[in-house]
Parts: structure tokens; sequence; C-alpha cells
């Protein structure tokens, strides 16, 4: 094993060749030599740039397909391929490839009456000039091992607003960072703008307001305070009932009139001669305009409604849903929810001056009828809606899902905590979860409706809600600290001046500001006691300055080009906790930065130990994660509500949670915590609602814990979790071609080249009813298509059990057209193949087995992807081929651990390169 | 300055202050004196995203001429057919990512085009055309865009706007904000409103201080990065040097009334071309780009998919149907906004539509293909060559449409990017 305190001492032989997804990667200058002596320094700045090379045998292909034209002679369409380098050094050369590989791809060369290449002999070439052309991007792209100085972004920004001020801001306050396509931590594409510091300053200034309510609320007196909605809904509930049998009655009246009318021999051929297609509702839409050619007709006014149109626009729909509600055990003491119209939701709300900002417990005491399906038993607490509050709208998502255990009879109570920020709502609201509100009533509640009689079955019943707060605040923050230490001091001017100078020194990471900027505050401060005359007014703009200015949104790490330097122990602390917790370094940090005695590897590795097990590691989990798996695309689409249901808001979180809770428990696992166990592992991280949504059963509560498989079971590791197939979709039906690129991009560290540009699309299958599987055979056809997907889909066919929803299946519906020319799913099924082979690789019979190849075949290679991503986060760059031997020492020494996880950011964090700037 | 003042005095002034290379102070006075007669020129780009139907937008290219058949997505703008030209056969050659519908659309930039780098942009046509045009309004040019979590199909930006380092402009991201910053009059007294200005000026005096200080010991790189943040205070600087120039000038008279909070879709995309012409017929600019919604507008015409399964339509599956919906939705609202151009007088009587150019389209086709991405061009502003289905060379730089508009408009610029020269058969 390497000793762990030494990687920049040992020797990483470099080879001559970077073998990389299979192409020849040759360095410019004789790299052993030179690097042997000097390998600390290989991590940063010294190493050679590598040039691309397209492997020569291709050269036959040109000739063959490309030069009768193309030649030094012809230059047909002034494009001259001849004497064009195989070795791509500048973007000029790249450009003629590329085009090169777009002619090819767009079908557009070679022309059609000129020799075409057979489909194989394409696809390779299509094949190894994509992925040149990807490796080139990078070459030519790389910065050389240069670390850009990095603003803060949307996460580091938030997390180091709530460590000085205790004030943590709504992501919606927040700008976001853009998307460059680089990780959020790579400073140079974290862009600043004129708008940008606009929006810190005013951002800066809301917290620093916000800072204040939460002063004051520290002498708050708590409450409690409790909705019995047995008072509330379920009066309103019983005066619906008898409003709607009131409304009924009067109904049937007018409807027996109308239809003596209809009986007339005068009126025969009246209905037929409107040429209606809806039932009774859309004939009485119809009927005011056509009343007078009805003889004898009722006059609705008779019966008390304005005319036919309201007569049929208020029809109680809902009326037995209602009743059966009404008549319901347990109503004397409690509520059942209702769902998608009526008692929807519960509200508790307390004017604003009654409930100043701060932390808040949330208290619930409910059960649920067993017989519900268990995904029926959970609760979404979220801001109400002011329109639809019948329906049960929120504004925004769902804060979060509960888990209702108990019963109507034996009640549990269930308790979580919110929080209330400066213009946050005071009022929160409960309701059954649930996917959009239309395709819920559409598809659930009428057919129930037309199944029992009423509508949804009843699943949660409330007994009571209520709210207990503001709780104790904790800590005072290190700008309450500066308050509270400046609080004597008679003279204002001075006591800004030490106000500002203390804080400018935290917010700056303990960098002392200058005394010119300091002036300039007061100065600021000094105009602004003119006007506002309250020094608590005056004082928040320069605080807010603070907040825009350079020093606090850069992290400043002085250095000198063409020399690294050694970070010193500050730098180092604010570089390693921006790194593991997106938040500014602690107290304990701080003392050894300060004793300089951080960079002392021992030290250093005790200080990654504390700071991993931090519940503040979750912000690096989550950070890293989202960026490794391309997980925003789990937000790209909303899920069919009518072939997923159970696709919501909240599962969408829950499933997010649990890859997070599976990196995390690595993370922190004393034990195990081995990187290959996201392949392939036979426990879950979970709670009852995932467990719920994977047919588990007796996994109670909403905290995520580890949970054992059975054997044989399809979850365990990354390829059963609910977010990756998910992601894998549209939303609707599976996609294997998004899930054979994720697995080659994130598991086998094989990523395909980015879909490129004018590929002719397949359609020609498109209306047919056949599989996927058939209709993606067409891929093969095209050497466009196959020289990528010969790759991808059959990875993608090994993952079909899972459904969009990441359920698991086991058979498929074919799409087939109906009359009106939809796409339709067939009523029967036909079983799902999930054989099938890897391109230039093994066999498997199933999903199982494909798994099982991918878990104990490609530990190195998802090893080698992690650490790319790892190293893009950590070093806020994009890995580049400057970074290969930190990637190989890296790998190195985890390997020697087994792959646990924390080993990787152990090498990560002690490397020269993570010590340089 | 005196608050008798007209706003034309103002103008004069303001044109007198600014220190302008010797030709251009020229090529302004010209313009200014000619003012008093002449309504000035304006430029607006209207920007998709994700591209049309390919089958059902464009014109046959072997219809060529003034005399082509109006395919089905263009159908709705059909009284208007004399008014406008489909440019057929452009792309931007260095355009790759199929996903990027707005990035580049007005640049033409390689991504690839920094070495070291791995993305890069140059500045945008509409800001080409802000730089010359800009000192005479309030505002030097508008973007607008939609809501953030919409803009899937435009790709990296914050609007189709880039400045001249190739840095994203931002944008007003709703008809709301746009009525407010247009019309919203201050009512802060004239007074106080100097005092603000004045404090926004120390406040960025003071963080100037400390940029100035931390510029001590970074490396080449980093100083970069930080003069992104002076940028950004000297940007702000001159906006507030203009805000005082116009500070004595109340805000235009709002010609329409104040817009509902929550559209969506194609009601705010209705709005916002509202709100373009409002802008520009009150001379706030000049200079108006629109980076418009699609998810947004899907979901309010009903269609079913988001905008990117949309763009990947199947003929005869549902996507198609939504993506005609979709072009026949912004054909609809493009003849809307063409009629209000129409029907809005200038000062000297004509119409402002005379004094408008405008290009409404993509950098993408469909689906992923950038090839022949759609562009309509209309307005009599530039002086073009209307009511035709020009279908260029194939592989045209779609930077020759720009220059071509730019000039015509009157904008003193030799190239465009990549361009290679006008198109002589879109002048008129």
């Amino acid at each position: 094993m390497i000793p762990r305190n030494s990687i920049d001492k040992v020797l990483i032989p470099l080879p001559p060749f970077l073998c990389l997804l299979g192409l020849c990667v040759t360095l410019l200058t004789g790299c052993g030599e030179e690097n042997k002596g000097n390998a600390s320094q290989a991590a940063t700045a010294s190493v050679p740039k590598p040039s691309v090379k397209f492997p020569e045998k291709h050269a036959a292909f040109l000739d063959a397909y490309c030069m009768d034209c193309h030649d030094a002679d012809t230059e047909k369409g002034s494009v001259n391929l001849e004497g064009l380098s195989f070795e791509i050094e500048t973007i000029e050369q790249a450009e003629t490839w590329q085009n090169v590989l777009n002619a090819l791809n767009s079908g557009e060369m070679p022309p059609e009456k000129k020799k075409q290449p057979e489909q194989a002999e394409k696809a390779d070439f299509l094949d190894d000039l994509a992925l040149t052309m990807v490796n080139v991007r990078k070459v030519l792209g790389d910065s050389g091992g240069k670390i850009t100085m990095r603003r803060l972004n949307k996460r580091d920004y938030q997390n180091s607003i709530e460590s000085l001020l205790g004030v943590r801001l709504g992501n919606e306050l927040l700008p976001d960072d853009g998307d460059s396509g680089d990780f959020d931590t790579v400073g140079a594409s974290l862009f600043f703008s004129s708008d940008k510091f606009e929006q810190y300053l005013k951002i800066g200034r809301h917290a620093i307001d916000e800072f204040y309510e939460r002063r004051a609320a520290r002498s708050a007196k708590p409450f409690v305070y409790r909705v019995e909605p047995e008072k509330t809904l379920n009066v309103a509930l019983r005066e619906r009932v008898a409003r709607n049998e009131e409304y009924l009655k009067r109904h049937q009246a007018l409807d027996a009139k109308l239809n003596k009318a209809l009986a007339l021999p005068a009126n025969k051929g009246f209905k037929a001669r409107l040429k209606l297609k809806g039932g009774r509702e859309q004939f009485y839409r119809q009927l005011d305009m056509h009343l007078d050619k009805l003889k004898g007709a009722p006059d609705p006014k008779d019966f008390g409604f304005r005319n036919y149109f309201s007569a049929a626009k208020f029809f109680p729909k809902a009326a037995p849903y209602d009743k059966h509600y009404a008549g319901l055990p347990h109503s004397d003491t409690g509520t059942w929810l209702q769902l998608t119209m009526g008692s929807a939701k519960i509200v508790i709300e307390r004017r604003k001056k009654n409930m100043p900002v701060g932390t808040y417990t949330l208290r619930i005491k409910a059960g649920v009828d067993k017989k519900s399906p268990a995904f029926r038993h959970f609760l979404e607490l979220g801001y109400p809606a002011i329109k639809g509050l019948a329906r049960g709208q929120f504004e925004g998502f769902p804060l979060q899902a509960l888990h209702v255990t108990g019963s109507p009879a034996n009640p549990e109570l269930i308790e979580t905590q919110v929080t209330v920020g400066k213009d946050t709502a005071r009022s929160f609201a409960i309701r059954e979860r649930q996917p959009a509100w239309g395709p819920l009533r559409k598809h659930y509640f009428y057919p129930a409706m037309n199944r029992n009689g009423y509508g949804h079955e009843p699943s949660i019943w409330v007994d009571w809600i209520e709210i207990e707060g503001p709780l104790p605040q904790g800590d005072p923050s290190p700008l309450d600290q500066i308050f509270d230490a400046n609080r004597s001091d008679r003279d204002q001017t001075k006591r800004a001046r030490n106000i500002l100078q203390q804080f400018a020194v935290k917010a700056f990471r303990s960098r002392e500001p200058s005394p010119e900027f300091i002036d300039s505050l007061v100065a600021v401060f000094k105009n602004r006691l003119v006007i506002d005359k309250q020094f608590d007014v005056a004082i928040r703009k320069p605080l807010s300055m603070i907040l825009a200015s350079p020093r606090f949104l850069f992290m400043k790490e002085s250095g000198q080009d063409g020399a690294p330097r050694a970070l010193d122990d500050l730098e180092l602390a604010v570089r390693l906790s921006y790194f593991l917790w997106s938040s500014p370094p602690d107290a304990q940090l701080l003392a050894l930065a300060e004793k300089k005695q951080l960079r002392d590897p021992d030290n250093l590795r005790k200080q990654v130990d504390r700071l991993i097990q931090d519940p503040k590691a979750h912000h690096f989990v989550s950070g890293l994660a989202h960026q490794w798996l391309d997980m925003k695309r789990l937000d790209f689409f909303q899920f069919d509500a009518k072939e997923h249901r159970e696709f919501d808001e909240s599962m969408r979180s829950a499933a997010r949670e649990e890859v997070y809770q599976s990196i995390l428990h690595l993370l922190q696992s004393k034990d195990q915590g081995q990187l290959q166990h996201l392949l392939k592992s036979d426990y879950v991280i979970i709670n009852g609602f995932l467990a719920a949504h994977y047919g588990m059963e007796g996994v109670a509560g909403d905290h995520y814990r580890k949970v054992s498989l059975p054997k044989n079971s399809p979850r365990g590791g990354f390829l059963g979790m609910a977010a990756i197939n998910a992601m894998g979709s549209d939303g609707r039906q599976s996609s294997p071609v998004e899930r054979g690129a994720w697995v080659l991009r994130h598991l086998l560290h094989s990523p395909p080249p980015p879909a490129p540009a004018n590929v002719p699309q397949l359609s020609r299958l498109d209306d047919k009813p056949l599989t996927k599987r058939q209709k993606l055979a067409a891929h093969m056809e095209e050497a466009q298509c196959s020289s990528c997907h010969r790759k991808i889909d059959p990875i993608g066919f090994g993952l079909e059990n899972f459904t969009a929803a990441g359920k698991w299946r086991s058979k498929e519906h074919r799409f087939t057209k109906n009359r009106k020319g939809q796409m339709v799913a067939s009523k029967r099924g036909v079983p799902i193949d999930a054989s099938g082979k890897f391109h230039d690789g093994p066999a498997f019979a199933d999903f199982f087995e494909l798994r099982e190849l991918i878990a104990t075949k490609h530990q190195e290679d998802f090893a080698r992807g992690f650490t790319e991503a790892l190293i893009e986060y950590g070093l806020s760059r994009p890995f580049g081929f400057t970074d290969e031997d930190l990637a190989l020492g890296i790998l190195s020494s985890a390997k020697d651990e087994n792959y646990a996880l924390r080993e990787f950011i152990h090498a990560l964090v002690q490397s020269e390169a993570f010590k340089t700037k | 300055m005196n608050t008798s003042y007209t706003r034309r005095h103002v103008l004069r002034g303001a044109g007198a202050l600014i220190a302008l290379p010797a030709l251009e102070s020229i090529g302004f006075r010209r313009f200014a004196s000619a003012a008093a007669a002449k309504p000035p020129k304006r430029l607006m780009f209207m920007g998709i995203g994700y591209g049309v139907t390919s089958e059902t937008w464009f014109p046959d290219i072997n219809d060529k001429g003034s005399g082509y058949k109006l395919p089905v997505g263009l159908k709705p703008l059909a009284r208007h057919k004399k008014d406008f030209t489909i440019v057929q056969g452009c792309k931007h050659q260095f355009s790759r990512q199929a996903h990027w519908g707005s990035t580049y659309w007005l640049t033409g930039a390689n991504q690839y085009g920094t070495p070291g780098q791995s993305f890069s942009n140059t500045i945008s046509a509409d800001q080409v055309a802000a730089a010359q045009f800009g000192e005479h309004t309030r505002y030097t040019s508008i973007q607008l865009a939609s809501d953030a979590s919409d803009r899937n199909g435009h790709g990296p930006g914050n609007s189709l706007a880039w400045d001249q380092r190739g840095k994203p402009l931002s944008a007003w991201n709703s008809p709301m904000e746009t009525y407010l910053k247009l019309f919203a009059a201050d009512k802060i007294p004239l007074a106080q409103r100097r005092a603000m200005l004045a404090e926004e000026r120390s406040v960025l005096d003071s963080v100037m201080i400390e940029a100035k200080d931390m510029k001590k010991g970074l490396t080449k790189s980093d100083t970069d990065k930080l003069d992104e943040y002076f940028q950004s205070i000297r940007d702000i600087e001159t906006r507030l040097s203009k805000s005082e120039k116009w500070m004595d000038v109340p805000k235009s008279k709002a010609p329409l009334e104040e817009p509902e909070d929550a559209l969506m879709g194609r009601s705010e995309i209705e709005m916002m071309y509202k709100l373009m012409v409002a802008a520009i017929q009150t001379d706030n600019t000049r200079v108006i780009t629109y980076r418009e919604p699609g998810s947004r507008l899907l979901r309010s015409l009903g269609a079913s998919g988001n905008a990117h399964n949309v763009s990947h339509y199947r003929v005869g599956a549902e996507t198609e149907v939504s993506s005609k919906l979709r072009d026949k939705a912004h054909s609809e609202l493009l003849a809307g906004l063409i009629d209000q151009l129409k029907a809005t007088k200038e000062a000297d009587g004509s119409r402002l539509f005379d004094n408008v150019a405008l290009a409404f389209g993509s950098n993408i086709r469909s689906i992923h293909y950038l090839n022949n991405p759609p562009t309509l061009i209309s307005g009599g502003g530039a002086n073009l060559k209307l009511g035709q289905n020009l279908v260029l060379k194939e592989g045209t730089p779609l930077n020759n449409v720009w220059l071509t508009m730019l000039q015509g408009v009157g904008v003193n610029v030799e190239r465009h990017g990549d361009s290679t020269g006008v198109v002589p058969q879109l002048k008129a």
C-alpha cells in the first residue's frame, strides 16, 4: 500500500501512451524523464500538452471515399483533405476534421452517385472520429492545470450567508449560476455581470433585514396553535352535503319537467337536431340558445337557476363523494382528507406579526385506512395556494412528504419542523400526496366514481395539526456576536466602524479589509444615518455592501503565473471547507490554520474525517452527485399521471434524495463505504416513501436508513434506483437510449460523443406496432447511427424491466396508432426481453446478469469516472489531460483501501494539486 | 438640468457630451439633425429555441421568389405575405450543439474558439447595433426572456444578447417586469433620486476600492476573472450616468394597460410583443431582443409534451401535432406583431413597421438539424426585398443575413462574425 500522506512523493510512472477510450493520446515531449524527478509538480502545471491522434489506419477510408474529389488537385467545394494531419493540434485542424465528421453524419458525403463505404466500415470510422473529436476538444480546451479563481456558486453563497448571519435564504431568492456544461465549482465558468452585482446587493440587504428580525425574535414568546379540522372542514362538508341535496332536488324537478316537454309530439326530434356529442351536461349548455324552438319548455328560473347553462355548470358532480365522506366513522373527532375536490387540505396559518422568523415544530396526529394502497399513506406539507383551495393546490412544490402509519382508532403523532423567513408565507397546509390535479381527476377520480359510486376511497384521517415555536435559536451567529460585543459604544460612528471592520474580517474568511474600504463604508453609514436617523437602519446598507464585495464573493488565492505556489494554511482551510461543506471554514479549521498546522498531513486527514461526518457534508454529496450523474435530467419532465400516478413531486424529491443518501452512507460508513456498492449492493438506503414505491414492507417513517434486500432483488445500486431509471425516460416511457448512454457515461467510463447535429432521424417504423427493441433495431441500418448505438442500445435493453418511474415489470406495451392517428399503448403486454451483449464484449441473459457484469468487470472504470468528477469538483477546473497522473495516484491509493469512498477524498486532499495554486 | 427642457433638448445635450471617435460623432450629428424629420431605425430579434416543423414551415425550395405557395406553418401570416421574406440555405458554420437554439444564433461564434476554454462566444448582432444606436435612448438595448426554468432549447446565456467580450447579457423575464421598467412612473422626488444616485455611486466606489486592493497577487487568469467584476461595476456606472442624463425626462406614458401578473406561454408572448412595440414606439430603445418560452408556450396551448420532446416530433405522433400547434401559434403571434407595427404611426406619419427591421427564428431548424435554420425577415426599416422565398446557396453564413440587416438600418459595420459579405438578393 502507498503510505497515506505521501502521494506526492510516490512515483507514478507515466505510460508512454495514455490509452483513453481506445484512442491513442501521445504526449508531445518525452514525458518519463522530465517528470520522474518532479512528480509533485506534474500535478499542477508542468505536464506537456498532449496532442490527439486520429488512428492512421483510417487513411485508407479517406483515400477510398474522399480523395477523388477532395485532393489537392480537384479541391471540390474548396475542400482539400490532402496533407491533413492525423495529429490534431490546432483549432483549425479540429474544424476540418469536424467538417469531415459532419458531412458523413448528415449523409451528405460521399455523394449518392459515388462509391459508398460498407456500413460496418463507415461505423468504425465514425466511431473513432467522433471520439477523437471529443478528445481534441478536451485537449484544446484544457486549462493546463490552472485553477481560475472561483466565485461562490449558489450553494456556497447560501451556506456562507447562513454561517455569517444565521439566515437561510430560500433558493428562489438566489441567482442561478448559468449552465455552461462545466461543474458549478469551476471558476472559469462562473461568470459575473452587472445584474449579478445588483442582485447580490439586494439579496445581501434582504439577509441583513432578516438577521434583524431574527434578533428581535430571540425574545419572542413561543406559542402553540392547533387546528381541529372536524370543527371547520367537517362543518363545511355537512353544509355542502345539505346544499347538494337541495340542489339535486331542484335539478330533478327541472329535469322531470323538461323530459315531459321533450316527450311532446311537437318536440319530436328536437334533441337530435342539436347534434350533440356529449351527454346531459352538453345538452343543458346548448338549451338556452334554442329554447324558443322547444314547446312547453320549463323556465329554469322557476327552479332557482338563472338559466340552463348555469344549471349545468353548477351541477354538483361530487355530491356522492361528499355524502360518502360525511358518513364515515371518526368524523366527530377528525377529518378524512378528500382528494381532487372537497376537503382536500387542512390549512394552519397565523398573522405575520404573530409569527416571527425562526424554526417551528409542526405536529400532526393522523391515521390511515389500512385498506388503502401503501402509496396513499403519505401527507404532503406545503404552502397552500390561494386559488384552488378545494382542489388541494399548493403554491409551488410540496416542502415535505410525511408517512402516516397509525389508524383512526390508534392515530400516531407525526412531528417535523418548518422554517419561517422574512417574506415566506405564515400559512401551511397538508394534503394527501398527489400528482397534477387534472389527470388525477380524469384518470382516477371519475373511474373510481364509476366503480364505487362516489370517488377516491378514503385513505388518510387527520385528528389535528398544530404548530409550536419559535424554537430557541441556538448559538448566536458571528454577526450576532459582533453586535453583542459592540453594544455599549456610545460613539455611533466608532461603533459602526468596529462592527463593519469585524464583520468584513468574518465575511472575507479571516482576511483583513483595506482601511480605505472600511472608511468608505463608514462614509456610507454616516450618509445613511442622516436619512435613516436610527443606527440599526443606517448600518444595514454598508453591511450588505460587504456581502457584495469581491473578497466575499470570490475565493482569492494568491499566485504567480508559471510558478505553482503552495497555498497558505488559511487558503487551504477555505478550499477544504468549500470542497466538503460548500461553506466557509469553522472555528476549528481556522484555529488550525492560524497555528499553521493544517498542512500537516495527519491533521489534514483528521479534519477531512471530521468534515465528512458533519451534516454539512450533505452539501458536498448533493453538489457532486447532481453534476457527476447529470441529475438535472430528473427535473426535465412532468411525469404522465395516467401511467405513473406515483411519480409526483414528492416522489421526485425522494428519488433524488435516495441517490444522495446512498452516497452519504458510503462516505460516513465506518466499516464499508466501498464505491462499488453503488454498482450493486445487498441493501438500499430508503425511507417509508421509497419503500412504498419499491413494494417493500416494514419501513416506517421519513428518515433514510439502511434496509437489507432479499436475494435476487433488482434493487441495490444505481441501476435499481428510481431516480436513475426515471432520468432514462421521457416521463412516460422508458428510453433504452438514454439509459444506455447514461451507463456508458457514468458507470463504464466510456462516454459516447454528444448527440451529433444533422443526423437524419429515423421514422420509418414509427407507427408500426412494434416493441421498442424492434423499432430501435433500425439504428443498426445506418452507420451514422450504429457507430454509437451499437454500444448504447444493448445496455438500455437490459434495463427495460424498469418502467419510466423505476418500478419493476416483466411485460411492456406496444405503442400503436389508434383511429385518430394517436399513438396508444396496446392493452396486452408482451414479455420483456432484456438479454443482450456489450459491443465487443460479453453477453447477458437478463438484467441481473447485466448488473453482475457491470459490478464485477467495471469497478475500475467506475472508480475512474468518479475520480475525474471528484477532481473537477474539488479543484474547480474541468478534468484535463494534465490531471492524468493525479487521477492515477488517487485511484491507486483508493484501490489499496478497496475503493472506500473516503479514501478518494483523502487522496485528493493530500495531493500536491489540492494544496497548490 | 432645467426640468422644463424638452426631451429633444436633452437628447441634443447628451449627444454633445459624449466623446465619440470623430467618424461616429459626425454620423451622430447627421443622425441627430435628421431626427426631427425622420423617425429612427429599430431592430428586433425574436428567438424561439427549438426550431419548427420542417415539413410544414418552410416553403418549397424549388418554389422561389415572390409567387411562392405559403406552407401551412406560415398560413397565419398570409395577410403579410408581401411584407416578409423567408431566407433559406444559411447556417452558422461553427454551430454544433443541437440543443442550443439561441446561444450562437446572433453571434455565429465557435464554442471552442478560445484555446484553453471549453466555452466562448462573441458579440451578438443586436449589440453591434446597440453600440451605435444606444446613446439616443433611455435603454441602450432591451433584452427580454421568459422564466429561467424554461430555457431548454436555447442553450447557455441569459438572453439572445452577448456583449462585446462575449459575455451573456441579462434580460427582463416577465411582462410585468418589462412594463414596470418601461413605464412605472418615478414617484420619488427628483432631489431624492439624485441623492440615491449619489449613494449608488459611492457604493460602487467603495467596492472598487476593495476590488483594486484584492487584485494584488493574482495570477493572469484570476485577474481576468476579477476583471468581470470591474467591468460589471463600470457597466453600472455607465448606466448611472445615463440614468442621470435621463433623470429629469419623465418616463414615457404607457401606450397600454399594465399586464396581468401571471401570464404564461401564448398570452405571455402576446403581451411581450405588445410591450416590444410600446418600447420602440416610445423610443425607450432602438434595439430589442426576445428569447421566447418553449415548454410554457406548449402548455398554454394545451399541447402535450415539453419543448425538447416536441422538437423530436415524429410524423404521425402526438409530438407532431404539438409541433404544428406551436408553429401555428408562433405565426399567429408574429402576424399580430406585424399588425401592430403597421397600425402604429410615427411622428412623421409613417408606420412604425417602415422603420423596423425584424428577424424571427432560431439556430436550430428542427430536431437536431442546424442547417437551414428558420429565418424570417420583416419590416421596412432596412430597405430589404420582402415578400419572397429567398433560397441562397447552401451554407451561406447566417451572419451575412445579419450583416445585411445591420447595414440596412444604418449601422456602420463591415462584417459580423464569420460573415463573408452582405446578401445582395436580400437588398431591395
